[in-house]
C-alpha cells in the first residue's frame, strides 16, 4: 500500500436513494489511479455487464483523480478521468472514459477524496455540495436552466457567504483563497444530448461519451468541491529533483502577458496552453473549440472563438459539432478546406428533404455567428432539427437514411463508433487503436516522438534510438515503420510484411495502448504534454537525448513511496486495457465489428487534419526517410484483417473473435474477467 | 467524545479562529445538522460505515467517520484549548489571552523586542506573467511541510476562471513588513524577527497558541492577511524566505534560495534584497521582460 499520494477513500453517492457511503481505496491503488481505478470499480459495482444503455438508471459515472493530482508533479496534476456507459458510443454506449483539466481533481483530493461514483436517478433537479468530509445533495430547482457558467457563479455566490472575493473565503468552514472546483451541466445536458459535455470554470470540459447527457438523466446539475488537506507526499527530495530537472531539460519558454492578455494554466502545469483575454471572449478555450471558421466568421477570430464559447456554455460536445458543422453546411478547417455538405448538395435547407429548423432560411446568415447560435441553441433545446443532432450527427444521419452512403462517401467523417475523425491517419496506430477500443482515442503526443526528432535527426538513428525505450517491445525498429500500400497499391507486400499492417507495427499499437492507459488516462500526464520526453529526441540532446527515461514512472514513485518499474507500470496499462476489453465483450463486441467506415478504405476526399505530419518510412530499398508526404494515406481492407490477426495474437487474444482468452486474462490477474466472459459465452480460444 | 463531536470541535475552533480575526462573514456551524442513524454497509467494498441523516429542508448531510489523521492532531488540540495561555517567560496559567497579553506586558516588559530590524530580503511578484498554476503554493507546503497543499501554503494565487484578465489572478505573497504588525502583535514573541538569519520575520512554532490567539493574522493589514494557521498543526504560519524547510534538500533563507522563486515556471516571483517601498503595492510588484530567447518556442499545443 502506498503511503502518498492517495487519501484513501472514494466517495459513493446514490441519487436514488440519496445515500451517501465511502469506498476504500487501498484495494483498488493496484490500478494506478483514473481510468485504471474506474474501469476496476466499474466491473465491480455493475454486475450485469451486459447493460449497453448510458441513460439506464442503472449506469453509474465515475470521476477519478489519480495519485498524482493535487501534487506539483507538472503536466499532470490536473486531470480528472470520467467514466461510465457513454451515449454517444453506437451502436451500443460502450464503456468509455473522457477527462477534463482545470482543478477539480486537486480540490477533491484536498477535500479527502480519490474519486466520486454517482449512482441511481435523482427525482428532482439536485448538486452535490463537498466540503471536505461533509457532502450533502442539494436543491438545484433555481440552478435547472441556468448555462454553465452562471451555474458555477451561483453556486460561488452560495457557498462562500457571498464574501468579498479577495479575502479568505470562509467556505463551511474550510478558510481559502480559492473557489471551490465545480463541474457542471449547461441545457444540453439537461436535454439529454448524447454529446453533451461536462464543463468546469470556462472551458475545461469532459466531452467525448456526452457524459453530460448522463448528468442530465440523473438530474445532477453540478459537483462542486473544496478542502483544506493535503497530497502526503512520499519522498518530497525526489520529487523536487525530478520535476526541477525537468524544467531544465525542458527548458519551459516563459510565456509573456500583453495588454490583451495573458496564457493560462491548469492546476501544477507549466504549459500555459490556454489564454485568458480582457475582452473576455474565448477565454480558456483550447484546440478544438478555437478552431471554427467560414466564409464568414475567419479562424482565430473574437466571432470564431465566441462560436466555441457557445459550446461551453450551453454545455456541448465541441468536437463533436465540428463534424456536425462541417456535414451539414461548409464549416472550414483551420487549412481553408471544405467538405461537401448536406447544405450545399440541396439536401438540407428550408424547404429541403433534410428541413433546417429553426435555423434561418436565409441562406447568406449561414455560417455567421448568429447561425451557430441558433444552431447551437437549437441542439440545447432540442429545438427542430436540433432535435435530432442532439443526439449526435452519426445518429441524426442514420435517422436521416444517410448513414451507409455518407459513411461510404466520407461526407460524414465518423470512422469508428459514432466518434469523429481525428489525427485517425496517417497516423496508423491512431484508427488501430480507436477501433480495438471505445472511441476516438485522442493521444497525440505520439506522432510527436517523429514529428519534432525528424526535423533534426535521421530517421534511421530515430527508430534505432525509440525502439530502445519502447519497454516491453524493444529493439524492433520497424514497429515504427509508417509504410503503406501506396495509392496504386504497389507497395502492399511492404505494409504486409514490415509496414502498418505487419506484425511489427502490432507492437508499436500494443505499447501505445499499455502506455496511455497507465501514464496518461490513470496517473493524468495530460495528452498535450511533451511527456514521456524520452521519446521526443533533439539534435541538440546528443548521447543524452531527451531526459530520463522514467521520470514519469520516478515522480509517481516518490508520490507514493511505491518503487514500481516502467515495466510494471506498462503491465498495469495492459492489465487495464484487457479487463476494458472483456467489458467491451460483453457488451457485445466481436472481431467482426471492428472494421472501420467505409471512406477510410479510399483516397480521401480531403486530408481533414493532418498538422504536416512526418513520419518514419522505410523503402522498398531498404533505406529509412523522414516521409512528410503521407497525407493520401488510406486503408486496405485485406491489409487491416491481416493486422487484426497480428494485433490479436500479440494481445493473446482469439485471433477469429478477438475474445480475450482465459490464459491470457489470467496472466494478468484478471480470472474474475475470464470467468465472466466464460459465463457469457464469450471467452476467446487459445489460439 | 466520539468522533463526530471532535470533528464538530475541530470545525468550530477553526470557525473562533475567523471569528477572533474579525473575518467570518455568516453562516450557520457545520455538523449542526449532522444527525446520528447509523446505518451498516454489508457491501464487500464499503469498508468505512457512515452516519447518515436527512435536515431540514430537504438536504442529505453525511460524514464520513474515517478522519484518523486528521482527529488525532485535534485531540491535541482540544486538551490544549482548556490550559494553554501560559507565560512563556514565566510559566504562570492565565485565563484568557488578554490576561496573557497583559500579563506579559507589565511583568516582562523588556523580553519583547521593541526595535524590529528591516529583512534583508523581500519577495516580489509579476502577477500579469502568473498562469496561474500555483505550483508555488505546492512548493511552498512540500518544502515546510512535506505535503502538496494549498491550505499548507504561504504564499496565496487568488484566481477566478471566469474573470476576465488582468482581474482573474493575483499572487498574494508576504511583504516582510519594515515594519511588522504581525510581530508587534504577537503577546509572546512567537512572531519574531529573526536578527541571526537576515531579520527575516517567522514563526516558532513551539510557542504559538495557535487557533486560541491568531492576533497576527488579525494585525496584518492586507487582505487576504499572510498569515494564516496551518490547520493540520494548529500554528500560525507566514513567509520565512525558506529559512525552515526541512522536506527541501536546497539552502533557504534570506541568504538561500526561496522554493517558490524556484518553482515558478514563469519567473513570476523574484527574491530581492532591496528594500520595497513600503506605500502600497507599487513597490512588491515588478513586471518580469522576457528576453527573446526565453519567449514561447511552441512548446505549448499539439
Amino acid at each position: 500500500m502506498a503511503n502518498g499520494g492517495y487519501t484513501g477513500k472514494i466517495l459513493r453517492v446514490d441519487l436514488t436513494t440519496q445515500e451517501i457511503s465511502t469506498i476504500d481505496t487501498s484495494k483498488y491503488e493496484q490500478w494506478g489511479g483514473g481510468n485504471g481505478i474506474g474501469a476496476a470499480l466499474f466491473w465491480d459495482l455493475i454486475p450485469d455487464r451486459t447493460l449497453v444503455d448510458g441513460f439506464d438508471p442503472r449506469n453509474i459515472v465515475i470521476m477519478m483523480t489519480s495519485p498524482l493530482s493535487g501534487t506539483m508533479v507538472p503536466y499532470c496534476s490536473a486531470r480528472t478521468e470520467v467514466m461510465g456507459l457513454a451515449p454517444q458510443g453506437y451502436p451500443v454506449n460502450w464503456f468509455t472514459r473522457s477527462n477534463f483539466g482545470g482543478r477539480f481533481s486537486p480540490q477533491l483530493k484536498y477535500a479527502g477524496w480519490d474519486g466520486i461514483v454517482v449512482e441511481g436517478e435523482s427525482a428532482e433537479p439536485v448538486w452535490l455540495k463537498i466540503e471536505n468530509d461533509n457532502v450533502t445533495i442539494e436543491s438545484a430547482a433555481d440552478l435547472w436552466g441556468l448555462d454553465t457558467w452562471e451555474t458555477q457563479e451561483t453556486i460561488w455566490r452560495k457557498t462562500t457567504d457571498y464574501t468579498r472575493y479577495g479575502e479568505w473565503l470562509d467556505v463551511g468552514g474550510v478558510p481559502s483563497t480559492n473557489l471551490p472546483a465545480i463541474v457542471v451541466i449547461g441545457p444540453a445536458g439537461e436535454n439529454l444530448s448524447s454529446i453533451a459535455s461536462l464543463i468546469h470554470e470556462k472551458g475545461s470540459s469532459a466531452g467525448q461519451g456526452g457524459f453530460g447527457g448522463v448528468f442530465g438523466k440523473k438530474k445532477l446539475k453540478a459537483i462542486s468541491v473544496i478542502g483544506d488537506g493535503s497530497v502526503k507526499i512520499a519522498d518530497p527530495e525526489t520529487l523536487w529533483n525530478v520535476r526541477q530537472h525537468i524544467r531544465t531539460e525542458v527548458n519551459w519558454p516563459v510565456k509573456a502577458s500583453t495588454p490583451a492578455g495573458r496564457s493560462s494554466s491548469c492546476f501544477a502545469c507549466p504549459n500555459a496552453c490556454r489564454f485568458v483575454k480582457a475582452d473576455n471572449v474565448g477565454n480558456d478555450a483550447m484546440c478544438i473549440e478555437s478552431l471554427y471558421a467560414t466564409d464568414k466568421v475567419s479562424y482565430g477570430s473574437n466571432d470564431a472563438l465566441k462560436i466555441g464559447d457557445l459550446m461551453q456554455k450551453y454545455g456541448v460536445n465541441a468536437a463533436d459539432l465540428f463534424w456536425t458543422f462541417m456535414y451539414i453546411h461548409a464549416q472550414m478547417y483551420s487549412g481553408g478546406e471544405y467538405l461537401n455538405s448536406l447544405y450545399d448538395q440541396g439536401i438540407l435547407g428550408s424547404g429541403k428533404e433534410i428541413e433546417c429548423y429553426p435555423l434561418p432560411g436565409e441562406v447568406e446568415k449561414w455560417g455567421s455567428l448568429e447561425w451557430y447560435d441558433s444552431l447551437v441553441r437549437a441542439i440545447s433545446y432540442r429545438q427542430g432539427i436540433g432535435d435530432d443532432l442532439a443526439d449526435g450527427v452519426f445518429r441524426a444521419a442514420e435517422k436521416w437514411g444517410r448513414l451507409e452512403e455518407d459513411l461510404a462517401n466520407g461526407n460524414l467523417r465518423y470512422p469508428q463508433w459514432g466518434y469523429s475523425f481525428h489525427h485517425t491517419l496517417p497516423t496508423a496506430e491512431w484508427i488501430y487503436g480507436s477501433v480495438f477500443g471505445d472511441r476516438d482515442i485522442n493521444e497525440h503526443t505520439y506522432f510527436g516522438m517523429f514529428n519534432e526528432p525528424l526535423a533534426s535527426i535521421d530517421a534511421e538513428t530515430l527508430v534505432e534510438m525509440t525502439s530502445q525505450k519502447t519497454v516491453p517491445f524493444t529493439g524492433d525498429p520497424l514497429m515504427f515503420n509508417y509504410q503503406w500500400q501506396g495509392a496504386d497499391g504497389s507497395n502492399m507486400d511492404l505494409a504486409l510484411e514490415e509496414g502498418i499492417y505487419s506484425s511489427h507495427f502490432a507492437k508499436f499499437v500494443a505499447y501505445h495502448r499499455r502506455h496511455t492507459r497507465f501514464f496518461r488516462q490513470s496517473l493524468g500526464y495530460c495528452d498535450f504534454s511533451r511527456l514521456p520526453r524520452y521519446l521526443i529526441a533533439t539534435a541538440s540532446a546528443g548521447d543524452n537525448w531527451g531526459f530520463s527515461d522514467n521520470a514519469e514512472v520516478e515522480m509517481f514513485n516518490a508520490v507514493t513511496g511505491n518503487d514500481w518499474t516502467t515495466e510494471d507500470c506498462m503491465k498495469v496499462g495492459q492489465r487495464i486495457w484487457n479487463l476494458e476489453r472483456a467489458l467491451w465483450v460483453l457488451e457485445g463486441r466481436h472481431r467482426d465489428a471492428e472494421v472501420p467506415s467505409e471512406f477510410m478504405f479510399k483516397p480521401p476526399l480531403s486530408t481533414g487534419i493532418n498538422c504536416n505530419k512526418i513520419l518514419p518510412v522505410k523503402n522498398r530499398d531498404g533505406a529509412w526517410i523522414a516521409d512528410a508526404n503521407l497525407d493520401g494515406m488510406f486503408l486496405d481492407k485485406d491489409g487491416f484483417e491481416a493486422f487484426k490477426d497480428h494485433y490479436y495474437a500479440l494481445e493473446g487474444w482469439d485471433i477469429a473473435t478477438g475474445w480475450p482468452t482465459r490464459a491470457n486474462l489470467e496472466e494478468l490477474g484478471l480470472k474474475d474477467a475470464a470467468d465472466a466472459l466464460e459465463a457469457a459465452d464469450r471467452l476467446g480460444n487459445p489460439s | 467524545m466520539t468522533e463526530d463531536n471532535k470533528k464538530r470541535s475541530k470545525e468550530l475552533s477553526r470557525r473562533e479562529f475567523l471569528k477572533d480575526a474579525g473575518l467570518l462573514v455568516g453562516g450557520t456551524a457545520i455538523g449542526s445538522t449532522v444527525l446520528l442513524a447509523a446505518c451498516g454497509e454489508a457491501e464487500t467494498i464499503t469498508e468505512t460505515a457512515t452516519v447518515t441523516s436527512t435536515a431540514p429542508g430537504g438536504t442529505t448531510t453525511v460524514t464520513s467517520t474515517s478522519t484518523v489523521t486528521d482527529t488525532k492532531t485535534l485531540t491535541d488540540t482540544t486538551t490544549a484549548i482548556a490550559n494553554n495561555f501560559v507565560c512563556p517567560f514565566c510559566g504562570q496559567e492565565l485565563d484568557t489571552l488578554s490576561d496573557l497579553k497583559e500579563h506579559v506586558e507589565s511583568e516582562h516588559e523588556g523580553e519583547l523586542p521593541k526595535v524590529f530590524p528591516a529583512s534583508t530580503g523581500y519577495i516580489v511578484v509579476d502577477s500579469t506573467s502568473c498562469i496561474g498554476c500555483q505550483t508555488c503554493m505546492l512548493a511552498c507546503s512540500m518544502v515546510h511541510e512535506g505535503a502538496n497543499s494549498l491550505a499548507l501554503s504561504r504564499i496565496q494565487v487568488i484566481k477566478n476562471t471566469l474573470e476576465r484578465f488582468p482581474n482573474d489572478i493575483e499572487i498574494a505573497q508576504c511583504r516582510q513588513c519594515v515594519n511588522p504588525l504581525c510581530v508587534q502583535a504577537c503577546p509572546i514573541g512567537a512572531c519574531h524577527v529573526d536578527t541571526e538569519n537576515g531579520n527575516v520575520r517567522v514563526i516558532d512554532e513551539e510557542k504559538c497558541l495557535g487557533d486560541i490567539c491568531g492576533l497576527c493574522s488579525k494585525a496584518c493589514p492586507f487582505m487576504p492577511y499572510r498569515v494564516k494557521l496551518n490547520p493540520t498543526k494548529n500554528v500560525s504560519m507566514k513567509c520565512d524566505l525558506c529559512l525552515n524547510t526541512p522536506y527541501w534538500g536546497e539552502e533557504g533563507g534570506p541568504s538561500g534560495k526561496q522554493a517558490c522563486v524556484e518553482a515558478c515556471p514563469q519567473m513570476a516571483i523574484k527574491f530581492t534584497e532591496e528594500t520595497p517601498s513600503q506605500q502600497g503595492t507599487a513597490g512588491y510588484n515588478y513586471k518580469f521582460e522576457v528576453a527573446a530567447e526565453q519567449q514561447d518556442s511552441g512548446e505549448g499545443g499539439h
